[in-house]
């Protein structure tokens, strides 16, 4: 043994305890001083935003994340034209023909003080410049999936490698491709929003919606060409405006290469898909832990971290950190950053966490649905989470979060009708199903009233059609529609077209089966899942006659015990395969 | 970086930064100042100077090494003027001994003390307070003898050496060993 040793191991067992009312008074000097000191003021001059940034490695990392994602929206959506003296389809082809354009973008509240990012696009290549931060300068290459960044004052460049973005060979053309997609898209409308007076100028505006994002753009009257792009997609605003096309460009301004003499710091990665749940508990973590005495931020949108960012990047310059510490910090607040703007859940997120302190476990401040879950998942105020059914909801949904109104039926150019269909199979006695079909159509030809149905059984006859008030509600003043066989299982019905565009647009169906008809497997009625029409999603639900000599399996206090549900489509089909009835003999 | 964040956010006025850094050194703080000093009051107060100053001072702050180290150091400062001033008053006589045991609990001291504690200060009291620090700052602070040194403003070897009979004197009063 050491001569130490014995000292060492009498230390280690040494303890000694403070009583609470023991740190009172041994911090509490500490503490009046400290509260002097915060009452002398502290200020901290507001500098310019993007400089304060972009000079702190760190938030210059995260920063990369907002400056990257800005290049892959502006516009995304647009679509088809509506009867007016200015069309939308004018007001697009600039943006449809330009082979090069210079715009602003400015994320989040443009009267709040949002950064302004500049670009010049050409080709598959982006330059974004700051304006107010020098010299900086950020060339996107979409079609290689790398950002060159480089300071010509600091003659320091560096390469960061984009994770998760589809290669874009041309950004313009891109947006061509995106115009043309969206436009066979059955949910996309366009409304036309009038003339108005913007900056002096008279603007018409159009908005375009779609499931996913609202884009508004507005066009100057006289001249037709686009002055400003609005884009709500998810909860993020972008606005796009100062919009020139065809602008004079050099090769050179567009370059990836590094200019000679600059010092090349090693190359990163932004992965775009880096934003998870994990990911974005952390960065609350940090946020909270370290620049915000405990407490959470007032926000977490991608503005919000804009507003943030120049007080955590005035924080760490303070903090003497090194370099790799900053890194770390800087990619934390990336990711957490990239969760809420690639956002892959169903609908809204919530947040509720201004002013409430880290640790509060019982303060729910975020939740949000996954993609495909019947549950919510929510994260409380020390950072675990939980799910929830919707009814067990922290709020319940407020109007902002209600679905908005299903749009109302369009005519397109294409031959056919697209709708969604929802089927209620009611088990009745006798060994027999009564099947109704509710059918919403939302985009059908232009030249025909005539929609020609497939019923999934021949040997089921139609019984009766008819014209509901509007989709996804009771239906409480119908139309009878006349429909005529045409062959076995197709009927053709007579559609009232001025009913469908004026939001009258649901359509039920109604036949009969005998379960004997069905295929009986291992204890299950087997039913086709055949659509009426091509449809963008599929339901089939089940109840049961109580004198049916039936039961649905399983517990459910609901009338109808789904069966199958298939969401949202790429292309609108008929056919979704099988499915056994959730039905029993009753017991 | 833990470290570096928590200073600057008391820089930056916050209480909860303060007090978390009191929190997460608070029972090395107190054993290095008990093992100084061996008189809990003492202890209590020399902390509470030592968060005092560190306060004051934050202005001019600048974390190089870890805020452990540095903390303690400020504490053996801080005890080692504690034990200056003791030594005065003892001299003029205006601060009698009231015989009262280190460890005792009373009423308005709040910190407590294991046993080990109570043998680790009493035989500590029996060192001179340069060799308590160095020893302390060793075992307990995890510092080289050079950091010690360079704090101390002594030569590596002095401190050294400090040690060296420090470790020799507490082992005899601890086990009754002959010191050689």
């Amino acid at each position: 043994m050491k001569p130490a040793d014995e000292i060492k191991r009498l230390i280690h067992e040494s303890q000694i305890t403070a009583s609470p009312e023991a740190d009172e008074r041994i911090l509490c000097g500490a503490l009046d001083h400290l509260a002097k000191r915060r009452q002398g003021g502290i200020a901290h001059p507001r500098p310019v935003i993007w400089r304060t940034i972009m000079t702190s490695k760190g938030t210059k990392i995260a920063a990369a994340a907002v400056i990257v994602i800005a290049a892959v929206i502006g516009f995304r959506f647009f679509g088809n034209p509506v009867g007016s003296t200015l069309t939308f389809a004018q007001v697009i082809q600039p943006i449809l023909n330009a082979g090069t354009a210079q715009f602003d973008i400015v994320i989040g509240d443009e009267d709040g003080g949002a950064p302004i990012m500049r670009d010049l696009v050409m080709g598959s290549r982006i330059r974004r410049t700051l304006p107010g931060m020098g010299d900086d300068v950020t060339i996107i290459d979409l079609e290689a999936g790398q950002i060159l960044t480089f300071s010509e004052t600091k003659k320091e460049a560096q390469y960061i490698s984009l994770e998760g973005l589809p290669s874009i060979p041309n950004y313009m053309e891109n947006l061509k491709n995106v115009i043309v997609m969206l436009q066979q898209t059955p949910d996309f409308v366009v409304e036309n929003l009038g003339l108005q007076e913007m900056d002096g100028v008279e603007v018409v505006g159009f908005l375009a919606k779609h499931p996913r994002a609202e884009i508004t753009i507005w066009a100057d009257a006289e001249t037709g060409l686009p002055v400003r792009i609005e884009q709500n997609e998810g909860q993020m605003r972008v606005v796009c405006k100062n919009m020139q096309f065809d602008v004079p460009v050099e090769d050179a301004w567009f370059s990836m290469d590094v200019p000679e003499g600059y010092k090349v710091h090693q190359d990163s990665t932004l992965d775009l898909h880096a934003g998870t749940e994990e990911a974005f508990i952390k960065g609350l973590r940090l946020l909270a832990e370290r620049f915000n005495d405990g407490r959470f931020p007032d926000g977490v949108a991608v503005e919000d971290y804009l507003k943030q960012a120049p007080d955590v990047a005035r924080q760490l310059q303070e903090m003497d950190l090194s370099s790799e510490e900053q890194i770390a910090l800087g990619q934390t607040i990336q990711n957490y950053v990239l969760f809420t703007r690639f956002f892959q859940g169903e609908g809204e997120w919530t947040y509720r966490g201004r002013g409430v302190m880290l640790g509060e476990a019982e303060t729910p401040i975020f939740w949000y649905r996954p993609k495909d879950s019947a549950t919510y998942r929510v994260i409380y105020g020390d950072l675990h989470v939980e799910d929830a059914a919707v009814e067990n909801l922290p709020e319940p949904l407020d109007a902002d979060d209600v679905p908005a109104p299903k749009p109302a039926y369009q005519q397109w150019d294409r031959p056919e009708f697209v709708g969604r269909q929802i089927d209620y199979w009611m088990i009745l006695p006798e060994g027999r199903a009564r099947v109704k079909a509710y059918l919403t159509l939302l985009k059908g030809p232009q030249d025909t009233t005539l929609l020609p149905v497939h019923l999934p059984y021949a040997e089921a006859p139609l019984e009766g059609v008819l014209l509901g008030r509007k989709a996804d509600a009771p239906v409480t003043d119908t139309v009878n529609l006349p429909f005529h066989k045409t062959g076995d299982g197709t009927y053709d019905i007579e559609l009232p077209i001025d009913k469908l565009v004026a939001g009258r647009n649901m359509i039920i169906f109604q036949w009969h089966v005998s379960l004997d008809d069905l295929k009986f497997e291992r204890g299950y009625y087997m039913t086709k899942l055949q659509s009426l029409v091509p449809v963008v999603s599929y339901e089939l639900k089940t109840g049961a006659d109580p004198n049916s000599g039936f039961e649905p399996m399983g517990k459910t206090q609901s009338l109808w015990a789904p069966a199958f549900s298939q969401g949202r489509v790429d292309s609108p089909k008929t056919e979704f395969g099988t499915c056994g009835l959730p039905i029993r003999k009753r017991r | 970086m833990e470290d570096k964040l928590l200073v600057y956010r008391c820089k930056c006025g916050s209480q909860e930064a303060l007090t978390q850094i009191y929190r997460k050194y608070k029972a090395d703080l107190l054993l290095l100042a008990m093992a100084l000093l061996n008189d809990r009051s003492a202890c209590e107060d020399v902390v509470h100077d030592v968060f005092v100053s560190f306060v004051q001072g934050l202005d001019g702050f600048r974390l190089t090494g870890s805020l452990k180290g540095f903390l303690l150091t400020c504490v053996a400062n801080h005890a080692r003027n504690w034990n200056k001033a003791q030594r005065r008053r003892s001299r003029a006589g205006t601060d009698a001994d009231t015989g009262k045991p280190a460890c005792a609990d009373s009423p308005t001291e709040a910190v407590a003390c294991n046993e080990q504690i109570g043998r680790l200060s009493g035989a500590m009291a029996g060192l001179p307070f340069e060799q308590r620090e160095v020893v302390m700052l060793h075992l307990h602070g995890a510092m080289t003898f050079a950091a010690i040194a360079r704090a101390r403003q002594i030569s590596t070897n002095t401190a050294k050496s400090r040690y060296r009979y420090g470790i020799d004197r507490l082992r005899y009063l601890l086990n009754g060993e002959a010191t050689r």
